[in-house]
């Protein structure tokens, strides 16, 4: 007889921001506890050796490969195997990194920063921690240990503990070498493992071994080639002892030998001569873009257990969801909200209005408190009196009112842009951070996100816009649904006489949708209106006359401003000449994209486009000498388009300057055509009209 | 008036309590004056600190505020720090609507406890309690009520009145203390004297209490904020931190309390005291000595953000540091002061205000007011200023980090006050020529040379880049270079680490479409990269003085070389002016077939009458006027 029902106590802690509803059933506690003795023979030898630092390490001067370098890690190993330990499975973690550091700039590489998880009583544990600083003097190599004064332990909050290790001795030229172990209970929380950082580093490698009773989903992301993947299975046995439990001691027991084999699954994973990772303008979010491999927990098969999953596949990850009560018993339940609904819906039947009403009902009511989280902290009538939730309680409370109103309508799953790009061929929950709503009206899918008080219902907000979401719905109509907001658009209309000593007159006419009008929204409410007014004057060096705004309230319409200024020294008057630059809104000054090349894509989050139309009147007895020529820059695709358009009828100047970013996203590829771009509009936007004195 | 008010509605305030709890602080009793320019209104705030004993303290606080639209929202959130000697005694938060009724109470549990370590810090022993309020119908009024005890005396809550975007309707502020520890207060415009009572326990009790303060105005170019509000600042005479007693009555007691904690914690090792002995023995003045001992010290040793115990106050003894090479800018200070001991030379642990943007210190009112520590050693008529925490910057510099600022020294003789170098203008200098040759159809290359002299080293942290490595120096370069567009063909850079340091940078641009092609005619602007951009907001009732924070000359020249078949047919004419505030000069001169742009700004740092606010914006005018003017050339071929 095996009994392996105690191990499922570790099944049984999870992470409290992460409830998984299979994890919820009670196991029965058995008066029994077995002693696991594995053998773990080593296949291939670590690429390190704690304290063994070879001459050339420590006479390095410069990374070759990377000149600019402050430091580089040489050598950064760890492993993650799963044993059983104290009635429970855990996970054990060893790492030694090793780290050269070249110069001032690089001494923060003196320091480590381990976090460890505790969920309630259960810590992870952190163990044989232990580090060394090299330093050449002469031709000795001289030791310096660290001490245990020099590791400060931080509890940050309830969930996460941050261990801090600041190594003795660091100079240019040290080389720093941490080793420590964790041993977890936490079997969600296999130690994942990032081969890139901020530094190069000239050796990344992680192994795992894991029983077949353990299956995780595991995937690598990244720009880099890995330069070694191996796997193996290896057929293994341990040695079990029961010990039987036959009176209130555990000293009195009856010892069983028993063999249990099992085939582990080694992985070996290497990474050679990693680069640093450089931040450049318009990029998501560092974890997009480095190297690095991710584990998560997707099947338990133990023996005298029965085979348990934790989605495996998108089927099963959408029941999940449905069954979860922080989910879909959210959704399903929330009776209370019945009254609600009928109150807003009372006389409407266009599905639309009903939308409409129920949406803002919900946004006006709770304020989105700033957290990204996918599951219901607390009920949701606790969230109505609160008047305050997460996105996960704004947006279920959204699709529960809209389905008791008898809308079609689903949560749907994202991850947002600062949390990484969603791959769609790893069903795992912890890949989203974020839900949304789905209504569905005269067989079209519309989005909705109930938690930002300045866009419009039709537009997510910007965090949202990143690949694909996930639908939750009834078994069988789970499914995907493309991520992406209405463009986004910015016109301005002025009309501007010039005098004779060169000041102009007139008047400006914005009109902004989309994200423009949020932005005009959120500063002008936080500015308040003399200050939103001064800073619009100062930023365009207008003298201001009067201002008048519209729509600031009516999300659904754009927002429009209206100034009448004088602008005093815009042109430049010369002699017989005056000279005028015609762009007098909406100018790209400065071109964005400054560095020659770049590796990662530039995400401008939506489809945007400039609109500035001007009119400008030119003075009695000055007559136009010279305009600008009419210009068109088209990126291949049409994904970009700049047309700068200058006629002349009397005294009137007419200029028509629009820019269209016709697509979120361009690739790498695309840098250099972008960038050139920019680099004429630039210039066009530089020219300037002459004018002459008759 | 008010109480003829409350008995005439009384029975409605009944009714309204027996109905559904009771109201306070509607938001229609908010004064209208009280509203503008205001993001939130103080509507109620108590304050009463007590001093119980030499080392025992305990402060109770009410402040209830209204939140009159999102940009307000901060103040509902309230932050209590604490340590091993603090205890959070209790913490309320109650959130009201804009009638006055309760909408809900904080519970424990909603008060987040977190530890107070910011990103630039490695471990602090100090922890934080986080009580966030929010509604969703603005205007809505927060309370917190919360009761601090303090196992130590040491800084005392002072009552600042009517900062910018916040009025108050109600204020009072309360001292209760032992007939034998009356603390020092002081008043910074405030024209009040409190009222004075003696308590059936014997203590005595100053009470100030104000009403209907209107925000702070925003004034570009003034003073700090620290020096323009109202306020009343509070500090003990005799106290007790952590077992280490003073009395904060002076500059000299305050200082050799801090010495006390000090004492016995420069022993050095004998190891280092022979390398010490090793450094120095050829060396002949205490210049040379403390150069060569500052540099070991930058060659050992690096700055970690470390604070623990008694506040954060006591360095960690000399030989901690020197086993593992790093310390915060106390443990780093006090070795140092260690170091020069070994070598016979008396250097000064001195505590100081550190920060670009910070205000003096307040000599006539002796108390905490620091944040940072250097070390002074007085040779002869000049003093060596020594930074610990940084590895980089050279021997005797401050910039503008501490320079040009009272400090405290910690003297035998207890704290004397000194005050840390301002260099003058002709040392804080910016010199640049630019070479410039552009084609027909207005694209260029540029060839530029500038050098950075005293506090310019600290431009956007031109003197930390340029002692860094090659990827952050081209990435100033592109953040610094105020040019359209630009490519960076080639730069170096090269830092003089004299004790008024300079930088040199030189770079190769290529400018694409530098001079704007319309038609026959190439435009450009001759002032490559130094164009003034601000213009001072103009200000109505301007209340207080103007001020200019520092001192700088910048001089360039730009050669502009361009096609045989192009002509000037405008050049900009020579501008030159000068104001209180500085002086300015710019021409264009065309000469041998190059146009030469030379400019020239000096500006000085000082204090002017708040009249001459006008006269500022117009020099800025001016600057930028000139600063925008377009060389025009036209195609006469």
């Amino acid at each position: 007889m095996r009994f392996w029902g105690v191990c499922l106590q570790s099944l049984l802690l999870s992470r409290p921001t992460k409830p998984q509803p299979v994890m919820n059933r009670k196991t029965p506690m058995l008066a029994l506890i077995a002693l696991w003795l594995s053998t773990q023979a080593l296949a291939q030898k670590p690429p390190i050796k704690y304290g063994d630092i070879p001459m050339e390490q420590m006479q390095m001067k410069v990374y070759t490969k990377d000149s600019s370098a402050s430091a580089v890690i040489l050598a950064d190993y760890g492993e993650s195997i799963i044993d059983y330990s104290s009635d429970n499975f855990v996970i054990r973690f060893q790492r030694i990194r090793r780290v050269k550091i070249l110069n001032k700039d690089g001494y923060d590489w003196g320091n480590l920063t381990i976090q460890l998880y505790r969920d309630g009583g259960k810590v992870e544990d952190l163990g044989n921690l232990k580090g060394v600083t090299y330093n050449l003097e002469g031709t000795k190599i001289v030791e310096t240990k660290m001490k245990s004064d020099m590791v400060f332990k931080e509890v940050a909050d309830q969930n996460i503990t941050i261990v801090k290790v600041a190594m003795p001795n660091v100079k240019e030229g040290s080389v720093v070498e941490i080793s420590y172990n964790i041993s977890s209970p936490y079997l969600f929380n296999f130690q994942d493992w990032n081969f890139q950082t901020t530094i190069p580093t000239v050796w990344s490698e992680y192994r795992t071994r894991i029983p077949d009773w353990f299956t995780y989903k595991k995937f690598v992301q990244g720009y880099l080639p890995v330069t070694v993947n191996e796997n193996k299975t290896e057929h293994k046995a341990f040695n079990i002892h029961t010990r039987v439990q036959t009176g209130q001691s555990l000293a009195r027991t009856t010892g069983v030998d028993e063999r249990l084999e099992y085939e582990e699954n080694y992985n070996r994973l290497v990474i050679q001569d990693v680069p640093a990772f450089k931040a450049e303008p318009y990029i998501t979010t560092y974890q997009n873009y480095i190297s690095r491999i991710n584990f998560e927990l997707s099947v338990t098969n133990i023996p005298g257990d029965k085979w348990r999953t934790f989605n495996s596949s998108w089927e099963d990850l959408n029941e999940d969801f449905l069954k979860s009560e922080t989910f879909g018993g959210v959704v399903r339940g929330s009776g209370f909200l019945n009254d609600e609904v009928a109150t807003l819906t009372a006389g409407k039947t266009d599905p639309k209005e009903k939308i409409a009403a129920i949406y803002s009902f919900v946004r006006n009511s709770v304020e989105w408190d700033g957290s990204y989280r996918k599951y219901s902290d607390g009920n949701l009538r606790q969230v109505i009196t609160a008047k305050k939730g997460s996105s996960a309680e704004i947006n279920l409370m959204l699709v529960s009112m809209l389905q008791k109103a008898g809308v079609t309508a689903n949560p749907v799953l994202i991850s947002t842009r600062d949390h990484g790009f969603i791959r769609r061929d790893l069903p795992v929950e912890s890949q989203f951070n974020y839900v949304i709503a789905a209504v569905e009206v005269e067989g079209k899918t519309f989005l909705l996100d109930a938690t930002d008080r300045s866009l419009p219902m039709s537009t997510l907000p910007k965090r949202c816009l990143n690949g694909d979401g996930f639908i939750i719905s009834a078994p069988g109509k789970s499914g995907w649904i493309g991520l992406s907001a209405p463009k986004s658009k910015t016109s301005a209309t002025t009309e501007l006489t010039i005098s004779p000593d060169g000041s102009m007159n007139g008047k400006f006419q914005f009109s902004h949708d989309g994200y423009f009008a949020q932005r005009i929204r959120r500063s002008y409410y936080t500015k308040g209106k003399d200050e939103y007014v001064k800073d619009v004057a100062s930023s365009y060096q207008w003298e201001m006359q009067s201002s008048e705004f519209e729509n600031l309230d009516k999300l659904s319409e754009p927002v429009k401003e209206v100034y009448q200024l004088k602008l005093a020294e815009h042109v430049q008057v010369a002699g017989d000449n005056m000279y005028i630059n015609p762009v007098l809104a909406h100018r790209v000054d400065k071109n964005p994209f400054q560095a020659e090349k770049r590796e990662y894509p530039v995400d401008f989050g939506s489809a945007e486009d400039y609109v500035l139309i001007a009119r400008i009147t030119v003075p009695e007895g000055w007559v136009v000498e010279e305009l600008p020529k009419p210009q068109a820059l088209v990126m291949p695709a049409n994904s970009a388009r700049y047309t700068y358009n200058i006629t002349q009828t009397g005294n009137i100047i007419s200029l028509t300057s629009i820019l269209n970013i016709n697509k979120a996203l361009f690739s790498h590829d695309e840098y250099v055509p972008l960038r050139d771009f920019y680099t004429q509009i630039v210039a066009k936007q530089a020219e300037q009209i002459v004018l002459k004195k008759k | 008036m008010m109480k003829g008010l409350l008995v005439a509605f009384l029975p409605l305030s009944i009714a309204f309590v027996a109905l559904g709890g009771d109201e306070k602080y509607p938001v229609s009793e908010i004064p209208e004056a009280l509203r503008k320019d205001a993001d939130a209104v103080v509507r109620k705030e108590e304050v009463v600190f007590t001093i119980l004993s030499k080392g025992r303290a305990n402060l109770r606080t009410i402040e209830a505020i209204t939140i009159l639209s999102a940009a307000g929202k901060r103040k509902a959130t309230q932050f209590l720090y604490y340590d091993k000697l603090e205890k959070i005694v209790s913490f309320k938060a109650t959130l009201y609507d804009a009638m006055g009724k309760e909408v809900k109470r904080l519970k424990s549990q909603d008060i987040k406890d977190e530890s107070a370590v910011d990103g630039s810090t490695l471990y602090s022993d100090q922890r934080v309690k986080i009580a966030t309020l929010t509604h969703t119908e603005y205007p809505y009024t927060v309370e917190f009520e919360y009761e601090i005890d303090y196992r130590y005396l040491y800084s005392m809550p002072g009552c600042v009145l009517g900062v910018e975007r916040i009025s108050a309707q109600r204020v009072s502020y309360q001292l209760v203390y032992p007939k034998e520890l009356v603390p020092r207060y002081k008043l910074q415009n405030i024209d009040a004297s409190p009222k004075k009572e003696t308590l059936k326990d014997g203590k005595e009790r100053l009470t100030w209490e104000f009403s209907d303060i209107v925000p702070l105005k925003d004034e570009p170019h003034a003073p700090y904020d620290r020096e323009r509000v109202s306020m009343i600042m509070a500090a003990p005479r005799q106290f007790e931190y952590d077992g280490f007693e003073g009395d904060m009555s002076t500059w000299e007691s305050y200082g050799a309390w801090n010495s006390k904690l000090m004492v016995g914690r420069d022993e050095l090792p004998e190891g280092v005291k022979s390398k010490v002995g090793e450094l120095t023995r050829s060396m002949k003045t205490t210049e040379e000595k403390a150069r060569v001992l500052y540099e070991f010290l930058q060659n050992k040793t690096r700055y970690i953000s470390i604070q623990e115990g008694i506040g954060g106050l006591q360095p960690f003894p000399a030989s901690v540091v020197d086993a593992t090479s790093y310390g915060d800018c106390k443990a780093l200070s006090n070795y140092m002061v260690a170091l020069l001991k070994e070598a016979g030379i008396k250097g000064y642990y001195t505590k100081i205000r550190a920060g670009e943007d910070e205000p003096d210190l307040i000599l006539d009112f002796p108390s905490h007011q620091t944040n940072h520590i250097i070390v002074a050693v007085p040779n002869g008529s000049d003093t060596l200023w020594m930074e610990c925490t940084n590895q980089k910057s050279p021997f005797g510099f401050l910039g503008r980090f501490t320079g040009s600022r009272h400090a405290i020294m910690l003297t035998d003789q207890g704290g004397r006050i000194i005050k840390t170098p301002s260099l003058p203008i002709e040392q804080n200098t910016q010199f640049r020529t630019a070479q410039v040759t552009v084609d027909a159809q207005g694209n260029a290359s540029a060839k530029v040379g500038t050098s950075y002299h005293g506090e310019q080293v600290d431009n956007d942290g031109l003197y930390e880049r340029a002692t860094g490595s090659t990827e952050d120096q081209k990435k100033w370069l592109q953040d610094n270079t105020e040019i359209p567009n630009f490519s960076v063909t080639g730069f170096s850079f090269t830092a003089d680490r004299k004790k008024v340091p300079s930088v040199t940078v030189k770079a190769d641009f290529t400018l694409n479409r530098f001079a704007s092609a319309s038609g026959k005619r190439l435009f450009l602007m001759p002032n490559l990269m130094n164009r003034m951009t601000h213009i001072p907001d103009k200000v109505d009732d301007r209340k207080s003085d103007v001020v200019i924070y520092s001192n700088f000359l910048d001089a360039d020249t730009v050669i502009v070389t361009f096609p045989e078949a192009f002509h000037p047919e405008f050049i900009p004419p020579q501008m030159k002016f000068a104001s209180r505030f500085g002086e300015y000069e710019a021409a264009m001169v065309f000469t041998e077939g190059r146009v030469v742009y030379t400019r020239r700004i000096k500006m000085w740092k000082g204090r002017y009458p708040k009249e001459t606010y006008n006269e500022l914006i117009e020099f800025y005018k001016n600057i930028n006027k000139s600063d925008n003017f377009r060389l025009v050339l036209v195609n006469k071929s």
